[in-house]
C-alpha cells in the first residue's frame, strides 16, 4: 500500500475515532490531509502511526504514548480545542469556527 | 471552637504562602511572554556556535505540517538579522543523531520548537508553530539575548 492510500485509510479511521469519542476532525481539510500523510509516512518508516509533530525517542514505552491517537489528545482538546497536531478538534471548536464563517 | 478558628487561620496562611510562591514563579516570566531557563548545558555542537554569537535553534522533523508553516517566519526573522551576530540553525531530528541530541538537551518533545540562547546558555523555548504575533515575541527574546553579548 502506498503512502497516499495509507493516508486515506488513516483519515477514515480518524473520522470514526472522532465520532466514537464525541470529537470531530479539524474542519480544515487541507490540514487533516497533511497530518494523515505525515502519519502514513511514519507508519511506513517506523511501523507505527506516530504523531508527526512529536519526536520519537527510541524508547518503545515512551514512544507508545505518541502513537495516534496519542495519550495527550483528549486533554489538549479540553485545554486548546485541538490536539497538538491539529487533527482532532472538540465539537465546541468546530461549532465556533462554523459560527464565525456564518457570521 | 478555638481550635477550628486556629485551623482556618493556619489554612489561610498556607494558602497565602502558596499564592506568594506561585506569584513569584510567575514574575520570572517577563511581560513579553517568554522566560530564559538556566541550568541547561548546551551540547558541543551548540556551544561551538555560541562564540560571541546569539544562536537560534529551529528544531524540526519531516512530515510536520507546522514546521513547514513556521519555516518562512523563521526565514523572515533570519533576514532581519542578516549581517549581525545572530546565527540561525535548523536541526531536523530526522536527519542525524546530532539533531536528536540537541532536541534532547533542551527537553524538546514536539516540533517545531524555536530556542533562543543567551550568552550564559540560558534558553527561551517556544514550542509549536509561530504566527505573526508570536514571531514578534521570539524577536523580543532574540533582542534580549543579543543584549547579553
Amino acid at each position: 500500500m502506498d503512502v497516499d492510500e495509507q493516508a486515506k485509510k488513516i483519515k477514515d479511521w480518524a473520522k470514526k475515532h472522532a465520532e466514537r469519542r464525541g470529537m470531530q476532525l479539524n474542519p480544515d481539510e487541507e490540514r487533516v490531509d497533511e497530518v494523515t500523510k505525515g502519519l502514513a509516512a511514519r507508519q511506513e518508516k517506523f511501523g507505527k502511526r506516530y504523531c508527526p509533530c512529536r519526536i520519537i525517542t527510541g524508547d518503545t514505552e515512551e514512544d507508545r504514548k505518541i502513537i495516534c491517537p496519542c495519550i495527550y489528545h483528549e486533554e489538549e482538546l479540553k485545554e486548546h480545542g485541538m490536539c497538538h497536531c491539529k487533527l482532532f478538534s472538540s465539537k465546541e471548536t468546530v461549532e465556533g469556527v462554523s459560527g464565525e464563517v456564518k457570521g | 471552637m478555638k481550635s477550628k478558628v486556629r485551623i482556618r487561620y493556619i489554612a489561610l496562611i498556607a494558602a497565602l504562602c502558596l499564592l506568594s510562591v506561585t506569584m513569584s514563579g510567575c514574575l520570572n516570566i517577563n511581560q513579553s511572554g517568554y522566560e530564559f531557563k538556566s541550568g541547561i548545558t548546551p551540547p558541543a555542537v551548540v556551544s561551538n556556535l555560541m562564540q560571541n554569537r546569539t544562536v537560534i535553534l529551529f528544531i524540526t522533523q519531516n512530515n510536520c505540517p507546522d514546521c513547514e508553516q513556521t519555516r518562512p517566519l523563521i526565514a523572515g526573522l533570519q533576514s532581519q538579522y542578516n549581517g549581525t551576530n545572530v546565527t540561525f540553525v535548523n536541526f531536523n531530528v530526522d536527519d542525524n543523531s546530532t539533531s536528536q541530541n540537541v532536541a534532547k538537551a533542551y527537553g524538546v518533545t514536539a516540533t517545531p520548537t524555536t530556542v533562543v540562547l543567551r550568552k550564559d546558555g540560558s534558553a527561551a523555548i517556544f514550542v509549536g508553530p509561530l504566527d505573526s504575533s508570536s514571531v514578534n515575541t521570539v524577536k523580543s527574546a532574540i533582542d534580549d539575548a543579543r543584549g547579553t553579548y
